[in-house]
């Protein structure tokens, strides 16, 4: 050991030399300065990297030796992977060719691909689908079922409001035995028993008002959801209608795109036809 | 029980003993990828994907005393991995934090002038600093200080670990330490704390 060089100076620095090693180092470091000064700054490095502290952490639930883990596709690059993809096209493709009926044909203008097995270039117009329930259907039915619910509760409010009654006529029947005692002067001379009809007359009053508010209410809700359905309606129909107009243009363009193909086609083969070498 | 019992066991099929290598272990490679990453969530994918592919691979290790090294190349394999994803993925801070953390950190050590570090900055404050260090080493410089000074890997393991000889390792861990310093200084941390006694 006659230089003391970094590799020599790393393995000082982590105490990673023998005993003999060791004392060789210290008199080469004891013999150069600028290698003393070097250590030292190195040491302080240490010093300072000894401050960042481990994290702690808890160890997850680790899912291994499972299925998962074994039936994982191994060993495969991107290369296999990107064939096994095409592969994988080609075989959708034949099945989709062979389901479909698909026919291919050259002929002078081009080729042509037709599936089901004709040649024909006709667009079978699409059968229109029965719907399960028409709109009209679904809306008397949502109809029927509120009026039922409404019906519903005006019948619950009169039952209420029938009981109300026979109970204040059981009262007023009970309070019919004509009172013996007339305050001397309520209310300016009115009996008791006047005051408590006309106390009787106002609650029956009021209860009406109040059956009435009720029923008022109950239209107004029918009346806005009338209002909501018949805005999902129009809704509705104007979606279907810009559906159905984007699709009209999507077809339009790709006819389009097919009749550009078939002129370039045209002009290859012409070109072609024309020049045989 | 020693690590290399626990191998010996795991390799055997014995499910309890792998459990007991994990828990002994994974501290020290969640740690290990936290310094390299700086970034808590991409540390626990690599120390999970580690362990999940430990458990797969238990049965090649020829060597049962050469798992540490064994086991750290297959962390730094997926740390490396973990940190091409990264590359590619584009990520909008909520918050810029780069520069202001800087001239908070330059701030803090202009107000506390002291020799000891931990009184400079406070324990947290020198933690991000050095944390921040280690992020802007080269990545294999990086790798070597973090298993030498946090992991007290040998040199031998290092270079098994990264598939280098063992000169290699001291050499990066000797250009690693001395950007550290530059590092250090140009965050203004005193020249006092970086000189060893």
């Amino acid at each position: 050991m006659s230089k003391l060089n970094k590799e020599l100076l790393m393995d000082y620095l982590y105490d990673e030399l023998s005993a003999e090693d060791r004392q060789q180092v210290e008199a080469l470091l004891a013999a150069d300065p600028q290698a003393q000064k070097e250590l030292a700054e190195l040491q302080g490095v240490r010093h300072t990297m000894a401050a960042l502290p481990d994290r702690p952490v808890e160890r997850p639930l680790l899912m291994m030796g499972g299925e998962a883990e074994t039936n994982r596709p191994r060993g495969l690059n991107g290369w296999q992977r990107t064939w096994i993809s095409v592969a994988a096209m080609v075989l959708l493709a034949t099945t989709i060719a062979l389901v479909g009926g698909m026919q291919l044909s050259v002929g002078k203008g081009g080729f042509t691909l037709a599936f089901n097995g004709g040649g024909t270039t006709e667009t079978a117009t699409p059968e229109a689908a029965e719907p399960s329930f028409t709109r009209a259907e679904v809306e008397s039915m949502l109809q029927a079922s509120l009026q039922a619910q409404l019906a519903e509760r005006d019948d619950s409010l009169r039952a209420s409001l029938a009981n109300w009654q026979a109970s204040l006529d059981a009262l007023k029947a009970q309070q019919n035995v004509p009172s013996k005692v007339v305050v001397d002067a309520p209310m300016g001379g009115i009996t008791q028993e006047q005051f408590e009809l006309a106390l009787r007359d106002m609650q029956q009053e009021n209860l009406r008002l109040m059956v009435a508010m009720i029923q008022n209410t109950n239209q107004e809700l029918k009346q806005d959801f009338e209002k909501t359905l018949f805005n999902f309606a129009q809704y509705y129909d104007l979606q279907r209608s810009e559906d159905l107009n984007q699709v009209e243009m999507n077809m339009a363009s790709l006819k389009q795109n097919n009749e550009l193909t078939q002129q370039q086609m045209d002009y290859l083969y012409n070109v072609l036809a024309s020049n045989p070498q | 029980m020693q690590t290399q019992q626990l191998i010996e066991q795991a390799r055997s099929g014995n499910e309890l003993a792998f459990s007991r290598l994990v828990d002994d272990w994974y501290p020290r490679i969640y740690n290990y990828a936290y310094k390299y990453f700086s970034d808590h969530d991409l540390a626990m994918e690599a120390a999970q994907k580690t362990f999940i592919a430990v458990h797969r691979k238990l049965s090649q290790l020829q060597d049962a005393s050469k798992f540490k090294g064994w086991l750290y190349r297959i962390a730094t394999n997926y740390c490396h991995e973990e940190e091409r994803r990264n590359r590619h993925r584009w990520v909008l801070p909520f918050f810029q934090t780069g520069k202001e953390e800087h001239d908070r950190v330059r701030e803090v050590a202009s107000q506390h002038r002291q020799d000891n570090p931990e009184a400079q900055y406070g324990h947290h404050e020198l933690s991000d600093v050095l944390q921040l260090a280690l992020a802007e080493l080269p990545e294999e410089q990086r790798e070597v200080v973090i298993m030498k000074e946090y992991e007290g890997l040998k040199f031998r393991e290092i270079a098994e670990a990264l598939s280098i000889s063992e000169n290699t390792a001291k050499s990066r861990l000797y250009y690693g330490l001395k950007a550290l310093r530059k590092i250090l200084i140009a965050r203004e941390i005193p020249q006092e704390s970086l000189r060893y006694e």
